[in-house]
């Protein structure tokens, strides 16, 4: 028997990791999917990387816009149409599970541009309203114009090649697993919000860890001697592919040029305020 | 109800089956040691001394082979090892991720495959190693929890290195892992982790099914208490007749996972995936939370099953309490509220003891 344990156990393992290694060598056979920049806006070193010196891996964090963004200002939500095809069947005073479905991200395209130009229209709104006031509005623009991520969810639904088909520019759309929520917007009224991704951060093999561990010592270090944690103008842009599964790797990491006028809210530069208000 | 041999010990006993021989005959002669001061019963010295021999030679046996505990006082450093052994593997399993941890970030792909595919290999070796060198499985047992540690570390570290979509049936290899180290060796703290795994790879297919993502599934109740009667349905399925120790382990797992889920539901019935309205889902749990645990009462004292008995009794005091909570707390005297809290224990307690006595008039042989 325990010869047969030995051996069965020893069988269990290799085909658990022969399975789990297949799987990825399936996602990166042939084209991927999707191959797209982005920069330190939509890919960030995670608080942890930095403080916690205990764990010498590196992943970075993906990050999109969802509705709490700037100051609970979100760009459009998912139709109604799209979460029946979801499976949802939304009634008021109803609370339904999420449901797992094919996202569709796009980068720094018409959304983006559309909720910037929305945005900025609120806060010209706002400051003709209080033209005097203390604490101007529209701080939250600024960051979002200079460090917000500006992948936003356009589409999402449960047929990857049909999402595919509309959506076909492989180097401005993702195409990836996520999880929607439904939520009622105003009495009635439902949409649907991506509120994860089935992978939210990327590994960061020791190939391409030079230029960001370099910027996590120095981002340590700064934190050592200065009490801003304000960092606002991204510091390098990585490819990142994206195969069959929707599972993405890092391609290539670069490091890009420091702006010569630093931005507002960066460490020369004050903190900006909050983007619910100011800090008073 | 299975003849034992008593001219020798049988050679296809389990250790717990040995030990409750041993306790037996140590019972025995202590019986006979009273009765013989009391002057009730008197064996001539030849029989006497027959029946001493026999069992010298049983103990001796017994102890060679299952390395079972014939004094009181090996029996309380047995539980001391168990113990160590426990906190043991625990200690290790966590600095092998924290060692992991701390260095995989210097090492390339390959490296950082390879190590994650060997060590839960290694350690399975070890533990094969350590039960054939000592009887007791106690390191046995502490390096077979490493290996399922390891086991936890390779599946979890692969899928963040290659950006996994993470999947519920990563819980179902351990869960198989746990098992195989388990049946291989006797042991019941990795079956105990791996029937954990099983209970919530269970949970996790029943939302999947529907379309949930099975992190979400875990977060209804009624998915636990489907998980928790499938693995008690595994030893009615599959019959231990030779490990008794382990079929108890999915008797007390799953019976937990029943409770404790309808405890849950009946705490917070918005948690219900069940299409009723909040009241019907309050009485429905309210009354499941009293007569679920009553039946798993019934059954136990039937199957002379102590521990589920004693399990079940601890999640109906729970509901109670919980209920009079619910009912009392905010308009009645809080004296009056606790002094009913109080006799209810002393109720409790009276019937804890019946149970008790009952189950003992079960246990004893006719």
């Amino acid at each position: 028997m325990k010869l047969r344990g030995l051996l069965a156990g020893l069988a269990l393992i290799a085909l658990a990791n022969a399975a789990v290694l297949a799987g990825v060598a399936w996602n990166r056979r042939g084209e991927p999917d999707a191959t797209i920049t982005l920069t330190e806006r939509e890919l960030q070193i995670p608080w942890g990387a930095v403080n916690d010196e205990d764990d010498t891996g590196l992943d970075l964090q993906l990050e999109w816009n969802v509705r709490w963004s700037a100051g609970g200002r979100a760009p459009e939500g998912l139709p109604l149409a799209t979460l029946r095809e979801l499976g949802f069947e939304p009634r008021v005073g109803r609370k339904e599970p999420p449901r797992t479905a094919w996202v569709v991200m796009e980068m720094d395209g018409e959304a983006w541009q559309r909720w910037v130009a929305k945005r900025r229209r609120q806060v010209e709104e706002e400051r003709r309203k209080e033209p005097d006031s203390d604490c101007p509005p529209g701080s939250d623009l600024e960051q979002m114009l200079v460090s917000g991520s500006r992948l936003v969810v356009v589409d999402a639904g449960r047929d990857r090649e049909a999402l595919r088909r509309r959506h076909p520019d492989r180097s401005r759309y993702l195409v990836v697993p996520g999880t929607v929520d439904a939520r009622e917007v105003r009495p009635g009224v439902f949409e649907g919000l991506v509120s994860d991704l089935r992978v939210n951060s990327i590994h960061v093999p020791l190939r391409l860890r030079p230029a960001l561990d370099e910027l996590v010592t120095a981002e340590r270090m700064r934190r050592e001697t200065s009490n801003s944690a304000y960092v606002d103008s991204p510091r390098y842009r990585a490819t990142v592919a994206f195969g069959r599964r929707g599972e993405p790797w890092l391609v290539s990491v670069e490091k890009l040029p420091a702006p010569v006028n630093p931005p507002a809210g960066s460490a020369s530069a004050p903190p900006p305020a909050p983007p619910d208000g100011c800090s008073g | 109800m299975r003849k034992i041999d008593t001219n020798m010990t049988d050679p296809l006993l389990s250790k717990p089956e040995a030990q409750r021989r041993a306790d037996r005959i140590a019972a025995f002669r202590a019986e006979l040691a009273a009765l013989e001061a009391g002057g009730v019963l008197v064996l001539p010295q030849e029989q006497r001394a027959a029946v001493e021999r026999h069992h010298d030679t049983a103990l001796r046996d017994l102890a060679e082979r299952f390395d079972v505990d014939v004094e009181e006082g090996e029996k309380r450093l047995s539980v001391g090892m168990w113990v160590a052994s426990f906190l043991g593997a625990t200690a290790l399993a966590l600095s092998v991720f924290l060692f992991f941890q701390r260095f995989w970030g210097l090492l390339t792909t390959p490296s950082q495959v390879a190590i994650l595919v060997a060590a839960p290999a290694v350690a399975f070796g070890l533990t094969e190693l350590a039960a054939r060198r000592e009887r007791t499985g106690t390191f046995a047992s502490l390096l077979g929890l490493v290996a399922f540690a390891c086991f936890v570390l390779d599946l979890t570290m692969l899928g963040r290195i290659f950006n996994i979509v993470p999947s519920a049936n990563a819980f179902l290899a351990w869960a198989l892992f746990g098992m195989v180290i388990a049946y291989a060796y006797g042991l019941r703290l990795p079956l105990a982790a791996g029937v954990i795994c099983l209970l919530i790879w269970l949970a996790a297919q029943v939302g999947t099914l529907s379309g949930l993502p099975w992190e979400s599934s875990l977060e209804y109740p009624e998915h636990h208490i489907l998980a928790g009667l499938a693995v008690l349905a595994v030893p009615v399925v599959f019959k231990h007749r030779r490990r008794l120790e382990l079929e108890r382990v999915y008797r007390l797992a799953g019976l937990f996972a029943v409770l404790a889920a309808l405890l849950w539901v009946a705490e917070s019935p918005r948690d219900s995936r069940l299409p009723l309205d909040l009241e019907n889902l309050k009485v429905l749990y309210h009354v499941l939370g009293f007569l679920v645990p009553a039946a798993a009462i019934a059954a136990g004292l039937w199957r002379r099953w102590g521990d589920m008995v004693y399990m079940a009794a601890t999640f109906f005091v729970i509901h109670l309490y919980a209920r009079f909570f619910d009912w009392w707390f905010d308009w009645m005297p809080k004296y009056l509220f606790f002094l009913i809290l109080g006799l209810t224990a002393v109720g409790a307690l009276a019937v804890l003891m019946r149970l008790r006595r009952a189950l003992a008039t079960r246990r004893r042989p006719s």
